[in-house]
């Protein structure tokens, strides 16, 4: 087997200056790079092709791990959700690999609104929650007082009603792909079409108005506001974002894009 | 089977890697950032990399390669993003503030030497001599004989040195020039 050459960097034979400049520009860095930013931006696009292809698929991926979770949280509660499956759904996740934890990473990120979340915190929890408040019946627990106390719980299961918490949930789940491929349009369409990117970002607001990419459909919209120069309103909305979201993943390209108005 | 990294992780991990590297492989500044994410994206579709396969720095190469090439081929495409920020290559943090000017002219004679040689030969050049990769590891990841990367670097080395040594010589000129004309002056 052939061993490696040395490396011009290290070889006494080549010129002087190529090795000094080879060692300048190994040690060069990258300047201007916001890791964070772009990394929330993936974490959109990748949920945006997730949901699209769900829509496409009429199961997607994020309609499977929400169903499933926040079947398993409304029909079980709290601790249920504890020993809930987490690897199942999210294997589910897989574009084209049966590996089932990174694909519950892959989910993570998306809540722009709280990148300083747990990085392990399941995706599944922030999609159940919501659901569990809405659906959460108060009269199970008067229902109970009639009901012996050991048979409580085989009685609460039995009486959950599965098939709106099914349709409920699958309309959360189709409500964040929808404003992940808002919100991914509108970042894509920025450079070319400002108008458009603005329009999709109200279009986001209008239809999820507290939805999971609130921080990156504001960012767009103050960027697409800066490019129409319509400064008045991006400064207006950036200081309020800032304020809100001062150090938040896009709060640097905020600052940016509004730094000279 | 070793460690599954998803795209999430493999870009916290290796976006600044992946950003040297297409800016290397002569990609405009304000396209990088759009053009890692793309390479993330393909990254995600491949299902993510597995550690026993390759390294991830050579595995992401290859696509960055990939990406980095096919957008040559689309180059008056409309920008998608006018407002991205501009990524570029900057001298170590460590350099002194003297050398700073010294060290950015070194790496645009880098840049300038690089862009003499084949995309093909300056992705094996760039990895091996400025990232620091074995052969092995490139050839493994961009999924090409060692022979090959072997020979490829040999030749890169070759014309890389070549185009070097002229840009020197013009520097060298450019200076005496000047010292002329003051000295005249």
């Amino acid at each position: 087997m052939t061993s490696d050459p040395i490396r011009l960097l290290e070889d006494p034979t080549a010129l002087a200056g190529v090795r000094g400049d080879l060692a300048h520009a190994a040690g060069a860095g990258l300047k201007g790079l916001d890791v964070s930013a772009g990394a929330a931006s993936l974490s959109t696009a990748l949920l945006a092709e997730s949901g699209a292809a769900g829509a496409a698929a009429g199961s997607g991926v994020l309609v499977k791990v929400a169903a499933v979770t926040a079947a398993l949280a409304i029909v079980g509660g709290a601790a249920w959700a504890i020993t809930r499956p987490a690897a199942e759904p999210a294997s589910v996740a897989g574009a084209s690999q049966a590996e089932p934890e990174p694909q519950v990473r892959l989910e993570v990120p998306f809540p722009v609104d709280a990148p300083s979340a747990t990085p392990q915190a399941p995706v599944v929890d922030v999609v159940a929650a919501p659901i569990v408040e809405e659906i959460e019946p108060p009269p199970e627990e008067e229902a109970g007082a009639v009901v012996p106390e050991v048979s409580k719980p085989r009685t609460r299961k039995a009486r959950r009603p599965q098939q709106p918490a099914a349709a409920s949930t699958q309309s959360d789940a189709d409500r964040f792909a929808r404003e992940a491929k808002l919100v991914s349009d509108a970042r894509r369409a920025l450079g070319s079409s400002p108008a458009r990117a603005l329009a999709l970002t109200a279009t986001a607001k209008k239809e999820i108005p507290k939805g999971m990419l609130v921080q990156e459909r504001e960012a767009i919209a103050i960027r697409a506001l800066v490019a129409l120069e319509r400064n008045k309103e991006a400064s207006r909305r950036a200081k309020a974002f800032l304020l809100k979201f001062g150090n938040g993943p896009h709060a640097d390209s905020v600052r940016r894009a509004t730094s000279g108005l | 089977m070793g460690e599954h990294l998803d795209a999430e992780a493999l870009y916290r991990a290796h976006a600044e890697f992946v950003g040297r590297f297409l800016l290397r492989l002569g990609a405009p500044g304000d396209d990088v950032p759009d053009l890692i994410q793309e390479v993330f994206m393909v990254a995600h579709r491949r299902g993510g990399f597995t550690v026993d396969r390759a390294k991830p720095t050579t595995w992401l190469a290859e696509i960055a390669f990939r990406v980095s090439s096919d957008r040559r081929k689309k180059r008056n495409r409309r920008r998608e993003d006018a407002d991205a920020p501009t990524v570029e290559l900057a001298p170590s943090r460590s350099a002194s503030m003297a050398d700073r000017a010294e060290a950015r002219q070194a790496l645009a004679r880098v840049q300038q030497a690089l862009e003499q040689l084949t995309p093909q030969k300056r992705a094996v050049f760039v990895l091996y001599e400025l990232e620091g990769e074995s052969c092995e590891a490139i050839a493994r990841g961009m999924g090409i004989p060692v022979g090959t990367v072997y020979s490829r670097l040999h030749s890169a080395r070759r014309e890389f040195s070549k185009a070097h040594a002229s840009l020197t010589e013009a520097a060298d000129d450019a200076v005496s020039v000047d010292s002329a004309a003051q000295v005249q002056a």
